[in-house]
């Protein structure tokens, strides 16, 4: 068998929760303003999805050390949450493609 | 809409949004069904919640189109500065330069050169894009990444023999050393292609 098992995933499925998911599975890391400005959603908007994401252990986020001002916010998408993202998105594939059937 | 059938919910996934215990606009723009493109509401149109594309092919499309849209704007931000590249080839070439004139510092020179340098590399790429290492963050190596490794452990391993059998010869390292750090350099520069290339595909 080849590719994610398609499953849905609650967590990831909000739309801006899948944008980040999607935004971190292409990047190592990703700094928070540039989630922020890419997603155009306030701080506490995207801090609040943050935080759901990584209560379920999909993403982790790491600050500089605290004599560097500003202080930036590192976030990276963790095994597990690369792991519900492929199997999101292979559920959503699958779904997409019941509109779609081969020619 | 959607109904409470859907296979996916479990035990909290209720009727309506119930996917989502926080709708509410700051959770982004619905999924479409219909003909909207589910890349966020219109002008004045308040975004509603994201009802579980369930059995809906196209709010399940929508869902892929707006993460494939997401991806492509970031694939215009790939751009590593040109230091990280030519930092990357400086401490390549540092490494086996310290190997090759070996006057009591080659560890702090492969330290430095193999380790410590690389990794600031990284941080302050990441610090002055927002993003880390292309290289990093690719799903598919390219190609002549594996070559580069190989000639780069190839490479120690020769610097162990030359030290052994011909500990005089000085400059084969330094030059090998130079070689490998553009080599590294344009592999580099060369995930930024690729990395930007993934991103524009459709998800």
């Amino acid at each position: 068998m080849s590719g994610p098992e398609p499953v849905f995933d609650e967590v990831v499925h909000a739309p801006y929760r899948l944008r980040i998911c999607v935004l971190l599975a292409a990047t190592d890391t990703a700094e928070f303003s540039l989630l922020r400005e890419e997603l155009q959603v306030s701080d506490s908007v995207l801090s609040k999805h943050l935080k759901v994401l990584r209560e379920a252990k999909y993403l982790t986020m790491g600050k500089e050390p605290a004599e560097r001002a500003p202080r930036r916010t590192y976030v990276s998408l963790t095994t597990r949450g690369r792991k519900a993202l492929d199997g999101h998105l292979a559920e959503l594939r699958r779904l997409a493609a019941l509109a779609a059937p081969e020619d | 809409m959607e109904s409470n059938s859907s296979p996916h919910g479990g035990p909290g996934s209720g009727p309506g949004a119930g996917h989502d215990p926080e709708n509410g606009p700051e959770n982004g723009p619905g999924y479409a069904s219909g003909g909207d493109t589910g890349h966020g509401p219109g002008p004045g149109q308040a975004p509603g919640p994201a009802p579980a594309p369930g059995h809906d092919p196209a709010a399940a499309r929508a869902a892929l189109d707006a993460a494939s849209e997401t991806r492509a704007s970031l694939a215009d931000r790939v751009d590593t500065p040109w230091w990280y590249h030519a930092g990357l080839a400086l401490g390549t070439a540092l490494g086996f330069a310290s190997l090759d004139f070996d006057y009591g510092l080659s560890t702090y020179g492969i330290i430095t050169g193999w380790i410590l340098i690389p990794m600031l590399l990284g941080l302050f790429a990441a610090r002055a894009t927002g993003l880390g290492p292309s290289i990093a963050s690719l799903s598919k190596r390219p190609k002549m990444f594996g070559g580069l490794l190989l000639a780069f452990i190839g490479g120690v391993v020769a610097a162990a023999l030359f030290k052994y059998f011909l500990p005089d010869l000085r400059g084969v390292l330094t030059g090998w050393g130079v070689l490998l750090g553009v080599w590294a350099a344009v592999v580099s520069h060369r995930c930024d292609d690729i990395l930007r290339r993934e991103l524009r595909s459709r998800l």
